[in-house]
């Protein structure tokens, strides 16, 4: 996973809960980096895992919320950091279409090894995209957060209906619905 | 944990993760350069690689192009070596026409004659191939009258299409109105050549020329030639075979219709060098059709502009009786009389002055030309017999011919009684005025005749194996009448030669000498005052009865088959010249 992810994390795991839940959870248990995350580096997924367990018992709230409010947080990121892309659509619905197609590819190229979600995008007439996520990470609170926050960034309001279609949280269905 | 113990595992856990991050982008950097190394090593090789093969390439180039130049030169150079001993063949082959040979020697002359034709037509051909692949060909652009050139492509062939009964149709696009620019010589080959192949062809029903403006591009016209017949046609699958070299549709028609295959090659060369294209549409047993577009200049010169000032004849309707001519030189005879039956007058030719004067015993005649030196009777004795004797024709004007500027000699001929004397060559407007002046009621158009010839003058180049002063000094004012003469020329002369040929195999020395007489002050009329001289000295050594004569004239001949095959080039080209400029 990039490091960016886990410097983001911990940034907003400080403002929230202060640096005393930071050094908690990255003390806590032992982590493989030894809790020493830099932007460019590349660290195990697990880690993550680990940070996210430790975030939620220290302050009691559930990991798919923790997850959807750290998906909203970096989509801040994004903004500043990637805004072309944005620009590129008018829409949420084409935004959210362009990543499968167009910003993934794009992290590709400068990230050969990236792991990335994937992601299937049905339009169902003027107002409704389905968006189903696949990803063995099963992080689709993360990415609640995000689409939730690109509605935001087009001043649209719409509804998000999450479904499993698998269980375990692997394979996740958005529908999508402009008011 | 104090704040500030927490706020030193910050800054320990930043500085750790600073390391960390330079630590990678060091790294990442070394990896980068080394990529870049790579990059440039590879670019490098990749430049000093193309600009390699290319010189390879321009090499190959450079060789090919020079084995090809040098393949050129070789045909070119041994075409040339080929035609020489092969015009000797052709014409020592036309000498043999004329002479006494049985069937079975006649065959073999035509077979031997129309094999040698055969080989100069394929060594012309390649010829110009080679002359264009090696990029020799010339190519000359110049105002020139495409309608005319057109209408004399398809002329030379309505012979052929007479002869095959089928029809020649031309259709040229009346908006053609001026003089175009381009190189006449190639569309004219081109079009001969595809006329050619299409009366070839065809048996039956028509061949038809067809030229169009197919797009006006302001400065220029794109203009569509159309050769369309309704011959044996082309199989779909020979099609892109017939304009490559030594090509033809299949063994049964070089077989049946023999040809070099090198035609279409040809024609589509040059039609390539002029800019254009050349396509072929046809259907087996319907015919072919071939259409070629090239783009010409347009000028400003009219078409009209380059007419052909004609001779006045008004006046010669006032004749009522015929004009007799008493002349016993052939090809003068039939200079005059073509002359007259052109300008519609009556004419009775005597070939001695005995018949002249017998003849005007009994009939009226309008006026007289009477050569000077003739057998059986001169044209002295017959004017005084005729001042004498005649009758009804006791005033008649009578006008000397002579060849002689002698002023001794026209004295004579005054003093025998006659009116006038015209100088041989004479040109049409001297002939006209000098019957002008003696027609009893139209004489006041005697003066505006003369004017109106004098206005005469055309752009014509003679060509310049001739003399061309002379040529140029009596011809250039009247090109009709240089016309009729190399008409006259060519019929008369070949027929003496070939009786001086006779009398030199018989050894009838007298005959021989009395005939170079006559023949010689042709060729000089021709503007080959040479062949004049030649004549001149095998009149003399016939008349010593010289042996050496038979060898001059065995030398000469081939000489004088080529003056003679020159002087019908030459004809045919003034021909086309007259019928453009009309």
């Amino acid at each position: 996973m990039k490091g960016v992810v886990f410097t983001e994390f911990l940034d907003m795991v400080e403002q929230k809960f202060g640096y005393e839940t930071v050094d908690h959870i990255l003390t806590a248990e032992e982590l493989k980096s030894g809790g020493i995350y830099t932007a460019v580096g590349t660290y195990e997924h697990a880690e993550m895992v680990q940070l996210i367990t430790h975030l939620n018992a220290k302050t009691n709230i559930e990991v798919p919320t923790l997850l959807k409010e750290f998906g909203k947080y970096l989509f801040g990121t994004f903004q500043s950091n990637y805004g072309s892309f944005f620009d590129k659509a008018s829409d949420s619905f084409s935004f959210l279409e362009s990543i499968e197609q167009y910003i993934h590819v794009e992290v590709k190229k400068l990230y050969p090894d990236a792991e990335l979600p994937k992601f299937e995008s049905k339009r169902i007439g003027n107002n409704t995209l389905e968006l189903v996520y696949y990803s063995e990470r099963r992080m689709s609170d993360f990415a609640e957060g995000l689409i939730e926050k690109t509605l935001e960034h087009y001043k649209e309001v719409a509804t998000i209906d999450k479904s499993l279609v698998k269980e375990d949280g692997s394979i996740v269905k958005f529908t999508i619905v402009k008011q | 944990m104090t704040d500030l113990e927490l706020l030193q595992k910050k800054l320990d856990r930043e500085i750790a993760a600073r390391k960390q991050a330079e630590n990678i982008l060091e790294s990442k950097a070394l990896e980068l350069f080394n990529a870049n190394s790579e990059l440039n090593i590879l670019n490098t090789t990749l430049e000093s690689q193309i600009i390699e093969r290319t010189q390879d390439f321009e090499q190959a180039k450079l060789l090919a192009e020079k084995a090809q130049k040098a393949e050129s030169n070789f045909l070119a150079s041994m075409s040339h070596e080929i035609r020489t001993p092969l015009n000797a063949i052709i014409g020592m082959s036309h000498l043999l026409q004329d002479a006494q040979l049985n069937t079975e020697e006649k065959e073999y002359l035509n077979v031997l004659s129309s094999s040698a034709n055969v080989l100069q037509r394929l060594i012309t051909d390649i010829l110009d191939i080679s002359k264009i692949d090696s990029g020799q060909l010339e190519v000359e652009y110049k105002p020139f009258d495409l309608v005319a050139l057109i209408k004399t492509a398809t002329r030379s062939f309505v012979p052929q299409t007479e002869d095959k009964n089928i029809q020649l149709n031309t259709e040229i696009d009346p908006r053609i109105k001026s003089l175009l620019i381009s190189d006449e010589l190639l569309i004219n080959q081109a079009l001969i050549n595809l006329i050619g192949n299409a009366v070839k062809f065809t048996e039956e029903g028509f061949v038809s020329v067809r030229v169009r403006i197919a797009e006006d591009l302001g400065d220029k016209l794109k203009i569509r030639f159309e050769v369309e017949d309704t011959g044996i046609g082309i199989h779909q699958e020979d099609i892109d075979k017939i304009f490559e070299q030594f090509k033809q549709a299949s063994a049964e028609i070089r077989q049946k219709y023999g040809g070099t295959g090198l035609g279409l090659a040809i024609i589509k060369k040059i039609v390539e060098t002029l800019g254009g294209d050349i396509k072929v549409t046809s259907v087996v047993g319907n015919g072919s059709k071939f259409t070629f577009h090239i783009d010409l200049e347009k000028t400003d010169i009219k078409l009209q502009e380059i007419a052909n000032p004609k001779i006045n004849t008004q006046g010669f309707e006032h004749l009522t009786d015929p004009i007799l001519v008493v002349e016993d030189n052939k090809m003068n005879q039939m200079y005059i009389s073509k002359l007259l039956e052109k300008w519609n007058i009556q004419y009775e030719i005597a070939d001695n002055g005995k018949i002249a004067s017998d003849w005007v015993q009994d009939k009226k005649y309008a006026l007289i030309f009477m050569d000077l030196q003739m057998p059986v009777m001169s044209g002295y004795e017959a004017t005084k017999l005729i001042r004498q004797n005649s009758v009804i024709n006791k005033g008649i004007p009578i006008i000397a011919l002579t060849a002689s500027t002698l002023l001794s000699k026209k004295e004579r001929a005054l003093d025998s009684g006659m009116n006038l004397f015209l100088t041989k060559p004479f040109r049409p407007d001297e002939l006209s005025k000098a019957i002008l002046e003696y027609i009893p009621i139209g004489s006041t158009n005697a003066q505006s005749t003369s004017n109106l010839l004098e206005n005469k003058s055309e752009e014509y180049s003679f060509n310049k194996s001739f003399n061309l002063k002379y040529l140029e000094e009596n011809y250039s004012t009247d090109l009709e009448y240089y016309s009729s003469m190399m008409e006259v020329f060519l019929t008369v002369i070949p027929q003496d030669v070939s009786k001086l040929n006779n009398a030199i195999i018989t050894k009838d020395y007298a005959s021989a000498s009395s005939i170079a007489h006559k023949i010689k002050p042709s060729f000089l009329m021709m503007g080959l005052p040479d062949l004049g001289d030649v004549f001149n000295l095998i009149e003399k050594k016939a008349k010593t009865e010289d042996l050496e004569v038979i060898e001059i004239f065995n030398r000469e001949k081939i000489n004088l088959e080529k003056a003679l095959n020159t002087i019908e080039l030459e004809n045919e080209k003034l021909k086309n010249h007259l019928i453009q400029s009309s």
